[in-house]
């Protein structure tokens, strides 16, 4: 009797986590393919086949939304980039050479994450609109930067940590230079800690609703956070499209962390050590 | 008290930390504006609306060699994003959005004098905004508040259109059955919707925020004084009966207003406009043609919250191409298009326009002309807040209405359950304590 | 191979773009939002006067603060909890093979992924008391007769918001406290096993221990996280109703864009940020990053 329980029991619970898990993504699925005059119709049918891409259409072609998204590309594509760069050759230079400064470093990243975001974005408003920069996918990569790259110095900090510098010596023996062993030793072996830092450059580029709102104030530079919550205003809310633009959104999203998994787990695990 | 300028500023910071180009950044500062730019902020978001403002921007261009920039940040965050510009030192040249709102810009003493355009354009007296004797608004359009009904359930119920607050009432409750369908909506909640219906019922009910004191020529905190303040009372605790048939409402703005009529939850809404007609077109048409207007019941008057909207041209920017560029717009042909944006909602500020056959041939309004007949009918009974207290243009208004006061009133009577007296004294003591913080 | 100058010029090169990046984007803000903490500038003023310690006086004095620090706590501790308790739970039962795993453990990554509007607009839609499926699922099956008012209730915001949050990065805890559960070397399972142990004695005694510092990180890293968190608070219910879900973000955000009070607005963040460093000084007794980890531990 106990056994069946113990058997049951955590596979029942597992469904319950699910059903709350999944639920929220499937009825923002069920709306996004109903029709308007359904959705202002409620009560709603839990299961049912109404099925329309209205919604779908009136998101891409009436409004901004395409543009929104490949401005949030962009965007996304340039703190991955910077991010990688400046997060692995910071967790180089900080697990392979002694220096003073390194705890003055630790805390400053850490100080520099904690601090709130929200009141970060005004000055970088102030001195974006004297360089020229607002406006900019620069700028607005660079503000991205604000928010991930503390992080995930972390990351590649630990990373390196556990990459041996036996590799490397063994490289330099066979004649190598510092910079070629960094290129093709180091680089492979830390690769799942830079595909991590990928990843959450990407999530928290994806993700900021702050600064793309107060930098980007030109409608075609909008990213799809601001976009989004545009389709919010003094109308009555869309929620037909507004359903259809979370399922865009998240669909592309879905296919990266079925396929890149292991990635994120392994980065996770590092910055937990 | 060392007075800094914002170079010195940034001077500072850069000293602080590492700034690149800290010393470019203050020489920037002190740009004069662009004669040849014009940095155009509206309001309005509207799809149709823009690609109006695009054509005549485009035409604007070709005529006079001036590049006109738009910004949309729409209606929640307009005044923000001019708040930034400015703080930027970076102003917009133009402003298209309420009067109310740009009454701020008036009291920083950031708008210019658009005299000669308000005679130019033959403005009504009543939608003026005058400070420090000189007009700082060239009006465009205006909207009141009113309500919207179902005619097939009140038909239903062998009900009339409510004319008085103890109909309406009556009305109220003969149509509401919880949760299924409510009667009305009484909003309460800190937003702009809340704030617009107390402050419409208020001036219902004659109540006043502020009296003027012709001895010291300015105007005083008079809500919780004498009749005012009982009649301020009888309000609040109507609004607290009148809540009961409707949703709790408790975090309802525009957009709540007409979703849930849409959704066929309210019997009766009402809006600051048509717009909820036009949603309710295109998202439950099997409604559409029993849904009408109607003018909030009256009390002691018949007056309602009128809005205006207009352009407002910002003094420290290229006022000169500003106000080209509005003559230019107002005279351009399409600009019946731009009042044809959301037929009906925004009405012309002119109420010779609004009984044009230009303006009224439009297949909205042809289908509906019951609504124009009833906007022209409800003309001039509207009065703007800051107009409210006495001739003078109120300049306090913006102390209660911008920080939605009168909606956080609401929600403390309906959500919290707090009595009507202690409200309005909570009310009147927080303008006075912001009046002297800022004065 | 490396002199001291080439060993120079490495430390530099490397340490530089990040040290290069942060300054721009992090310090320079911090140092100017800091400075201004000190100022008094409203809006529209191009200028501003030094006013000393002005703003935090003034900000100390406002019940407010006070009111919008205890709802942060409420909320950072509830949105924790419940995220902690959600990963902890999820992790242990995700740990198990079965069919169909990775696509399970990706709908438990994905909320974290979603922009915050998402989350907020899907969660708007779900509570809506007026046709939310939420409200009608539970009026249907019997257990409410008047549906809940989840996002506008005085007494139910707060609660809603802290679930909002739980779902959206319970994941992210999961993940993690997976992690590190799939490190735990099997053997000391066995040994536990073979000493008689059960079920929940196992748990107790050998994946707790492992897990505990994973757990205080977890807790660390969401609890700053949550503590700061503006954007999902505000999209839900832009602090409301009445105030109820006013944390120290979202006043701040009121004090500089709805009361143009910049100054202030800068004060209430360096008070959230003090408070953070506490936290964070926590962190760095529990574990000092620049110690090397042993491979193979």
């Amino acid at each position: 009797m106990k056994e069946t329980a113990a058997r049951w029991l955590p596979l029942t619970a597992l469904f319950v986590i699910l059903a709350v898990v999944v639920f929220p993504f499937y009825w923002m699925l069920l709306s996004a393919f109903t029709p308007r005059a359904v959705l202002f119709r409620p009560p709603y049918q839990l299961v049912r086949v109404d099925f329309s891409l209205e919604n779908f259409r009136d998101l891409l072609f009436a409004t901004q939304f395409l543009t929104y998204v490949k401005n949030s590309l962009i965007a996304a594509v340039g703190a991955i980039v910077l991010n990688v760069i400046a997060a692995t050759l910071a967790g180089y230079g900080l697990t392979r050479f002694a220096f003073r400064g390194k705890k003055a470093f630790a805390f400053g990243t850490l100080f520099s994450y904690m601090f709130p975001p929200m009141l970060m974005a005004i000055p970088l408003y102030i001195l974006f609109s004297a360089l020229k920069m607002r406006n900019t996918y620069t700028g607005l990569i660079l503000s991205h930067m604000a928010i991930s790259l503390p992080l995930n110095i972390w990351i590649m900090w630990q990373y390196f940590q556990i990459v041996p510098q036996s590799l490397e010596e063994a490289a330099w023996v066979s004649g190598a230079s510092r910079l070629r062993a960094l290129r093709e030793v180091c680089l492979p072996s830390a690769r799942a800690g830079i595909m991590s830092v990928a990843i959450f450059a990407f999530a928290l580029s994806w993700n900021d609703f702050t600064f793309a709102f107060i930098l980007q104030t030109d409608r075609h530079m909008f990213t799809v956070p601001v976009g989004l919550a545009t389709f919010v205003e003094q109308t009555a809310i869309h929620w037909g499209m507004v359903m259809a633009s979370a399922v865009l959104v998240s669909v592309p999203t879905f296919a990266l962390v079925f396929f890149l998994q292991k990635y994120l787990l392994s980065g996770l695990s590092m910055s937990a050590k | 008290m060392t007075e800094m300028t914002r170079r010195t500023f940034v001077q500072l910071t850069a000293a602080a930390g590492v700034a690149l180009g800290a010393p470019a950044v203050a020489r920037r500062a002190h740009a004069a504006p662009d004669k040849n730019r014009v940095l155009f902020v509206s309001e309005e978001s509207n799809p149709k609306a823009i690609a109006v403002y695009e054509k005549i921007n485009a035409d604007f261009e070709k005529e006079t060699g001036i590049k006109v920039t738009m910004e949309y940040p729409g209606f929640a965050n307009i005044a923000k994003r001019v708040a930034t510009l400015i703080a930027a030192g970076t102003p917009p040249e133009i402003v298209w959005y309420g009067a109310g709102q740009a009454m701020n810009l008036a009291l920083e003493d950031q708008l210019a004098d658009v005299g000669d355009l308000v005679k130019a354009l033959g403005i009504q007296d009543n939608q003026r905004m005058i400070y420090k004797g000189a007009d700082r608004s060239i009006p465009t359009s205006q909207q009141f508040v009113y309500g919207w009904y179902r005619a097939d359930l009140l038909k239903e119920k062998s009900l009339q259109v409510p004319k008085s607050w103890e109909d309406y009432l009556a009305v109220a409750k003969a149509l509401t059955d919880a949760p299924k369908i409510y009667g009305c909506i009484v909003p309460s909640a800190e937003t702009g919707a809340s704030t617009l219906l107390l402050e419409t019922m208020f001036m219902k009910n004659n109540v006043h925020w502020f009296d003027w004191n012709a001895g010291k020529k300015q105007y005083e905190v008079a809500l919780d004084r004498g009749d005012n303040k009982k009649r301020a009372i009888e309000t609040l605790d109507y609004l607290n009966e009148l809540h009961k048939f409707s949703p709790e409402a408790s975090n309802y703005n525009w957009g709540e207003l007409m979703s849930t009529y849409v959704a066929e939850k309210a019997a009766t809404s009402w809006y600051v406009g048509a717009r909820l007609l036009e949603q309710v077109n295109a998202n439950n048409a099997r409604i559409a043609d029993a849904t009408m207007p109607f003018e909030l019941p009256k009390k002691l008057t018949e007056h309602y919250y009128l809005s205006i909207q207009g352009f407002h041209i910002l003094d420290k920017s290229n006022v000169e191409g500003a106000k080209k560029y509005v003559r230019f717009f107002m005279q351009h042909p399409d600009v019946i298009s731009w009042y044809h944006a959301v037929p009906l909602h925004i009405i012309p500020a002119s109420r010779d326009m609004l009984r044009s056959p230009k303006y009224q041939d439009h297949p909205v309004i042809q289908k509906r002309m019951d609504v124009l007949k009833f906007l022209d009918a409800s003309w001039g009974k509207g009065v703007p807040l800051y107009y409210w207290d006495g001739k003078e243009l109120n300049p306090h208004i913006g102390l209660y209405h911008n920080e939605n006061l009168a909606g956080l009133m609401l929600a403390m009577r309906n959500i919290k359950g707090t009595k009507s007296d202690a409200v309005v004294d909570f009310a009147a003591d927080q303008v006075r304590k912001k009046m002297r913080r800022t004065g | 191979m490396s002199t001291r100058n080439e060993q120079r010029l490495w430390i530099a090169g490397t340490t530089a773009p990040a040290i290069l990046f942060l300054a721009l984007v992090a310090y320079v803000p911090i140092g100017y939002a800091v400075v201004l903490s000190f100022m008094k500038k409203g809006a529209f003023a191009s200028t501003a006067t030094f006013s000393g310690l002005r703003n935090y006086y003034l900000i100390v004095e406002e019940p407010d603060l006070w009111s919008a620090l205890w709802r942060s706590v409420v909320f950072t501790l509830g949105a924790v909890v419940l995220q902690v308790t959600f990963g902890l739970v999820a992790a242990l039962l995700l740990n198990r093979a079965f069919r169909g795993r990775t696509i399970v453990r990706s709908f438990f990554i994905l909320p974290y992924l979603l922009p915050a509007i998402v989350v907020a607009l899907v969660f708007q839609w779900l509570l809506n008391q007026e046709y939310g499926v939420v409200n009608q699922i539970l009026m249907e099956s019997g257990v409410l007769t008047r549906p809940i008012n989840f996002l506008g209730g005085l007494g139910t915001a707060m609660w809603s918001v802290i679930a909002t949050s739980a779902w959206q990065y319970g994941s992210f805890a999961t993940l993690l406290i997976l992690a590190r559960l799939q490190a735990i070397n099997p053997k000391l399972y066995e040994a536990a096993k073979v000493s008689g142990a059960g079920p929940l004695r196992c748990f107790w005694d050998v994946t707790l221990p492992n897990l505990r510092t994973t757990l205080v990180l977890v807790a660390l890293l969401r609890g700053i996280w949550m503590f700061n968190k503006f954007d999902t608070i505000w999209l839900l219910t832009r602090g409301g109703p009445l105030k109820a879900t006013e944390t120290l973000p979202v006043y701040a955000y009121r004090l500089g864009f709805e009361e143009f009070d910049f100054g202030m607005a800068a004060a209430a963040c360096t008070v959230m940020f003090v408070v953070l460093l506490a936290g964070a000084s926590l962190y760095f007794k529990f574990s000092d990053p620049t110690r090397e980890v042993e491979v193979g531990r």
